[in-house]
């Protein structure tokens, strides 16, 4: 069987902050890494393939340059091998480019029986690029993915849709979103990362994918073209009062703020 | 303002009737705002917690049309969904709006690529862009700022987050039209549903109550059974309570080694505001406090800080919270 | 001068009562087989020592052995009994049977020598007065091997301390000691009897004996049929008991010495190996294997089996074990059992290997506090074995959620708290003299005697940066020239370390160590002993080294030079509790007590042996689920006892541990302050806060 993860490279979100002198998002000079419900659908792929070995398990991603270190550190995980789409800058918020791009890569390898992905991208959160690719790819598409079976050309997942968790079968190739509380993803160490030797991860550009830089397929639909801080300061607003004025007091502000 | 065709879409009546208002607002007078609803074997299916009836009647006002799509099948499907909405934008669409739900954003996703779209997640607001097409507002990078996403192609399709229609629907219900979905592109066999029933949820509860070490002996932790029902909270603790003392559950511990909340209100009681146990309280909205300490960490990083003696001050807000309810 | 010894006209026959020629014989006989056997039984040892080809002594630490420590350590530890001697029971009972066991040893070889070698070369007499000394000696000697063992049986079957677990060979061997104690007075007994001499008396304990056995003795018949059986079993113990010394967990009276002797004087006792370099693997043209801890005991290097074979079951090491006190899935004592049973070198025991997944607990229970390796009297390093099963966890995926974040956290963000890089010690920009002491932001006239590091806790934890900004104050009273890295300061790696993610610990350092060299700083002063410990003893591994001190050092310093003017602070009763990474890495109490105030006391368990506050090894980042008793919560009664007022500690993580601690109880929980806390509400006069860079250059060079 073969499985295809596509894994984002994306810049660390506990790191990215506002910058009020600049009144900016930083986002330079930021530890980047593999997004973390990509980190499940991984996990979730190399169990797989530690239960059956015949398993073969390649990692999709689009970056630049610094995503090559991502990458291996996706195939560190248990992978085969890598594939580096150099598509720049996975943009958070065009997920149907990404899903573009994925799906051209994807036609140049070998067919997979089963792709995956994240529920969503630690950066875009937006829950779209893997539905996207299944529509392109034209199969069914499971999300959020909690439990996974293979057997004999079918897969049976378990979802979670909130009131309950419901299991559902289709025939692959199909592509899964897998959900954070699927699995407790693994932690490559460094001595296995360094251990990826470069042949086990290969470049694409966009001209092989047929993608020339005006190809529609790269086109931005959405795009982001401002912001602005979206902190809560805590107001620290000190009550000291005799405790049944601070408590009604209390009770007013928090009504104030519409939480109650 | 330019007139367009505007299709609106969700799993509850609510979130439907709040799409629609939405797409009134944008679609104008001139225009037009075409909802569309789910039905499957088992009755209707989006907006599931409403007859075709109290729908129609729910967008009275909002918008003109109720498509209602049937042979959706045994439940909502993403790919079913998607067949609707794509019928329903058919040449002349110009945006669509969906308030997120589980299927949700595969219908968008696939009606986007469907549709040869832009489209837009987590959106919070939509206003028209001036050279045409769309502006949405959403919160990126995990609330680390506001970004607005510029929707170039046409039609627009745009997620939004799930939420509570605030108006009141007037006028007469929207008429109904049938529509039917053909066979499903992907055969998906429904081997089964398990029901969810969860105890302790902190990282979902809209309000958590927290205690710390403020608190001297465990049955002293009964002296907030009363606030947590007045709030409908969830019980959280600080690191001692639940792995020092081992007063309550692991399960209810916020913090580094334990749960991190989303919560609307954060409540403190007795928590001195350890690094370790902030890292939790971070995604909360609104963070209360109750402490005897002003210097306490805690401080600095709440929005309200009762300083007092929680053992008089937490009765006390039950009162209050009791009287004005 | 010797004209008197001729007086005494007194030897022994030798053989006596026994066939003469025959009896050698059939000895002799015993003695190639039992050399054989003893040979073969060390054989195989070293074999298992060095399976899989891997050299034993290669692995001594890969480098030429400073045999002058080493032997010293060896004179003290065997001959001198130092570290038995640091229990009082134990001790009188090892001493009495180590001491006489090697006398009794000496004089059977001394007696063989004479009769058996010397005969052959003339004629040589065993008698004089150097015999009757012998006798004497032999008799003492044999009083010591009986009441020895009888103690040592006494501990296993009455009293029976939770510590020691009676293992059935030991137990094998002590009644077989016991019997050759008797059996050999029984022998010199009958002997005396039968032929009663006047300096009969030397041999004072077989001559008391003799009195029994006067006028039955030396008869033809019975006794001289029950000596011969006696002097057969006598023998036959002897022999048993030296092929039981190679091939029974007897065999420690050798290789606990040997594993004295390959043990390391020279790494610091906090110090945990450097598995491999990263650096000079990526430099090295050849592809290095490079590999992480131990997956199977079969992974256990030579020295630490050598080391796990030398151990006894003692249960010194349970006894002190924090983690043992907790009723945590660990015991230092069953672990090293537990792998010495692997080897396959006592009798009875197959090698087998066992994933180190089966020691998942063990590892994980364990605050690398040290305090079973400060009271081994084998010298094992339990916490060795420990961190290459942590190196192997780490390596096969098996961390949990809270491990793992902490890996990641230490990653993302330099920190093990999961908290941004850029929130990073924010509170030091607030501070009077910020721009005086951050590196980049001060202008520095001359490079800085001191780098003062924050380390992660104080830079995240608002409690632990009260104790850095009281250190801060305290140098800037006593006018010392120091810088910090402030805000840019990057995590010093230590919880990669003790977690067993080797790697990352080096990436981490390396990258510390850049930052620290571009300070120029001559000195690190630090108020975390972990940090301490790894700028100590772990950097030097990778290549840099850098005088470092603990804050309460320096700032004892500085109050014995009088660079600080203090008042009388706040008084009363203080307990200060030691952290293990400096009581048991050669930092005495001395300097924090010199800057408390009011009247000191330490806890019972304190110095070298002091108690963990359970916040070690990365336990501060983990929840261990098996426990009955937190650790802190044991060390805080230990403290409460002491009838103190207030509770000074020298730690972050113990100020953190014991403050949660102290939390349970209520109004009449002791308050816990860092010693630099202490002093600093001593000072008389407010820290300066406005001396320039310049002033305290020119104060650093009068």
């Amino acid at each position: 069987m073969r499985i295809i993860v596509c894994a984002k490279h994306v810049v660390d979100s506990t790191e990215i902050r506002w910058d009020d002198e600049h009144d900016e998002v930083v986002l330079r000079n930021l530890p980047t890494k593999i997004s973390d419900y990509d980190r499940n659908a991984l996990e979730a792929a190399v169990v797989l393939k530690e239960s059956e070995p015949s398993v073969d398990l390649d990692v999709v991603m689009i970056g630049g340059e610094a995503a090559l270190k991502t990458l291996k550190e996706a195939v560190a995980m248990g992978a085969d091998r890598g594939h580096l789409v150099e598509g720049g800058w996975d943009d958070p918020f065009d997920p149907l480019r990404s899903a573009r791009v994925l799906a051209k890569a994807i036609d140049q390898l070998e067919e997979p029986d089963l792709v995956m992905c994240g529920l969503v991208s630690e950066d875009g959160y937006n829950g779209v690029t893997g539905a996207a690719l299944a529509q392109l790819l034209d199969v069914p598409y499971l999300a959020p993915v909690v439990g996974l079976k293979v057997d004999e050309g079918s897969l049976e997942a378990v979802l979670d849709v909130g009131s309950a968790l419901r299991t559902v079968k289709v025939a692959m190739p199909c592509v899964v979103a897998v959900d954070s509380a699927m699995n407790v993803p693994r932690l490559p160490t460094v001595l296995q990362v360094m251990k990826v030797k470069g042949d086990r991860v290969a470049k694409m550009s966009l001209d092989s994918l047929s993608l020339s830089a005006d190809a529609a397929e790269l086109a931005h639909a959405g795009e982001l073209v401002g912001s602005e801080s979206g902190a809560v300061e805590r107001r620290r607003v000190l009550i000291e009062e005799a405790p049944d004025e601070a408590a009604a007091r209390l009770v007013e502000y928090l009504r104030q703020e519409g939480v109650l | 303002m330019m007139a367009g065709r505007f299709v609106v879409s969700s799993a509850s009546v609510t979130d439907l009737q709040r799409m629609a208002e939405l797409a009134r607002r944008l679609a104008g007078a001139d225009g037009r705002v075409d909802a569309v609803a789910l039905a499957g074997d088992a009755g209707v299916l989006a907006p599931e917690d409403g007859t075709l009836a109290d729908t129609a009647g729910g967008l009275a006002g909002l918008a003109d049309t109720l498509l209602v799509y049937e042979g959706a099948g045994e439940y909502l499907r993403g790919d079913m969904w998607a067949a609707a909405l794509v019928d329903a934008v058919g040449r002349d669409g110009e945006c669509v709006l969906v308030a997120d739900a589980p299927a949700a954003r595969e219908a968008v996703a696939r009606t986007a690529v469907s549709c040869r779209a832009s489209v837009a997640s987590m959106c919070e607001d939509l206003q028209r862009a001036e050279g045409g097409g769309f502006v949405a507002r959403r919160s990126i990078y995990g609330g680390v700022a506001d970004g607005l996403i510029a929707l170039v192609s046409t039609p627009a399709v745009c997620l939004f987050a799930a939420g509570k229609f605030e108006g009141a629907p007037s006028g007469e219900s929207v008429p109904v039209e049938q529509r039917t979905l053909g066979a499903p592109a992907y055969e998906v066999t429904h081997v089964g549903d398990e029901p969810v029933v969860r105890t302790v949820d902190l990282a979902g509860a809209s309000v958590v109550v927290s205690v710390g070490r403020g608190f001297v002996k465990r049955e002293d932790l009964d002296l907030v059974d009363p606030l947590v029902s007045a709030l409908g909270a969830e019980l959280g603790c600080s690191r001692p309570i639940a792995e020092d003392f081992k007063w309550l559950p692991k399960e209810r511990l916020v913090g580094l080694t334990g749960e991190s909340v989303t919560a609307e209100l954060y409540l403190a009681l007795g928590i001195s505001g350890q690094v370790q146990h902030l890292t939790g309280v971070k995604g909360a909205r609104v963070v209360a406090a109750v402490n005897n300490d002003a210097k306490a960490p805690i401080t600095r990083n709440a929005d309200y800080v009762v300083v007092g003696d929680l053992y008089k001050v937490v009765p006390e807000l039950v009162n209050a919270l009791r009287s004005r309810s | 001068m010797t004209g008197w010894t001729v007086d005494i006209e007194y030897t022994r026959e030798y053989l006596p009562f026994l066939p003469h020629t025959a009896t050698l014989v059939v000895m002799y006989a015993c003695v190639v087989v039992v050399a054989v056997l003893f040979v073969w039984g060390f054989w195989r040892r070293y074999r298992a020592y060095t399976k899989g080809g891997r050299s034993l002594w290669q692995a001594v630490n890969g480098k030429v052995l400073p045999w002058r420590p080493r032997l010293w350590r060896v004179v003290r530890d065997v001959i001198l009994q130092t570290k038995v001697r640091e229990r009082h029971l134990p001790a009188v009972m090892h001493m009495a049977i180590f001491y006489g066991m090697v006398l009794l040893f000496i004089g059977t070889c001394v007696v063989l020598f004479y009769e058996d070698v010397l005969v052959w070369f003339g004629d040589f007499e065993f008698g004089g007065l150097p015999y009757v000394v012998f006798e004497s000696v032999l008799d003492v000697a044999a009083l010591a091997l009986i009441i020895g063992v009888v103690i040592a049986l006494w501990r296993r079957l009455v009293m029976r301390p939770a510590y020691l677990s009676p293992k059935r060979s030991t137990m094998l061997v002590l009644w077989g000691l016991l019997f050759m104690g008797v059996s050999g007075l029984g022998l010199e007994a009958y002997r005396i009897a039968a032929q009663p001499s006047e300096w009969a008396q030397a041999a004072f304990v077989g001559w008391t004996l003799s009195h029994l056995l006067e006028g039955w003795a030396g008869q033809e018949g019975t006794p001289v049929a029950v000596y011969q059986t006696l002097w057969w079993l006598h023998a036959g113990g002897a022999f048993a008991l030296i092929v039981g010394a190679a091939w029974t967990g007897f065999a420690h009276i050798f290789v606990l010495p040997a594993n004295v002797a390959a043990h390391d004087p020279e790494r610091a006792k906090t110090k945990l190996r450097t598995p491999f370099n990263l650096i000079a693997a990526m430099e090295s043209e050849e592809d290095v294997e490079l590999v992480a801890g131990t997956a199977t005991t079969g992974d256990i290097a030579p020295p630490d089996r050598l080391a796990a074979d030398a151990c006894v079951a003692c249960g010194r090491c349970h006894d002190e074990c924090p983690a043992v006190a907790s009723g945590r899935q660990l015991s230092p004592r069953d672990l090293v059992q537990e792998i010495q049973a692997t080897l396959g070198t006592n009798l009875g025991s197959a090698p087998s290997d066992r994933p180190a997944a089966e020691f998942e607990d063990a590892a994980w229970s364990c605050t690398n506090c040290y305090a079973c390796e400060q009271v081994c009297p084998a010298r094992i390093r339990h916490v060795d074995l420990v961190l290459d099963f942590r190196r192997a966890l780490v390596d096969q995926n098996r961390l949990d959620e809270q491990k793992l974040g902490v890996l990641q956290a230490l990653d993302r963000n330099m920190n093990p708290y999961k908290l941004p890089s850029h929130e990073r010690a924010a509170w030091i920009t607030e501070l009077p003299y910020a721009d005086e002491v951050i590196y980049g932001a001060a202008e520095l006239i001359e490079p800085p005697e001191y780098l003062y590091w924050i380390g992660c806790a104080a830079a995240y934890d608002e409690r632990t940066a009260q104790v850095a900004r009281a250190t801060m104050d305290l140098l800037r009273a006593a006018g010392v020239h120091f810088i910090t890295l402030g805000p840019a300061e990057p995590c010093c790696g230590e919880p990669a370390k003790r977690l067993g993610e080797e790697g990352r610990f080096q990436m981490i350092a390396m990258q510390a160590i850049e930052m620290i060299k571009e300070t120029g700083a001559a000195k690190i002063v630090t108020h975390c002993p972990h940090g301490l410990n790894v700028f100590l003893h772990e950097y030097p591994a990778l290549g840099f080294s850098i005088p470092a001190v603990h804050h309460a050092e320096l700032l004892a310093d500085l109050v014995s030079a009088g660079r600080l003017k203090l008042g009388v602070g706040i008084g009363g009763k203080v307990v200060y509790h030691e952290p293990c990474n400096l009581a048991r890495a050669g930092h005495p109490a001395t300097a924090a007590l010199a800057l408390l105030d009011g009247s000191t006391v330490l806890p019972e368990k304190a110095g070298v042996h002091t108690f963990c506050c359970g916040g070690g090894g990365g336990n501060s980042f983990y929840q261990v689920e098996q426990e009955e008793r937190r650790i802190s919560a044991l060390r805080y009664e230990q403290v409460v006892a002491t009838g103190a007022d207030r509770l000074a500690v020298s730690c972050p993580f113990c100020l953190t541990m014991l403050r949660d601690a102290a939390a349970g109880h209520g109004d009449g929980a002791l308050q816990v302050m860092d010693v630099a806390e202490v002093l600093h509400a001593r000072l008389d006069e407010a820290p300066t806060t406005t001396a320039s860079a310049a002033v305290i250059g020119a104060r650093v060079n009068e």
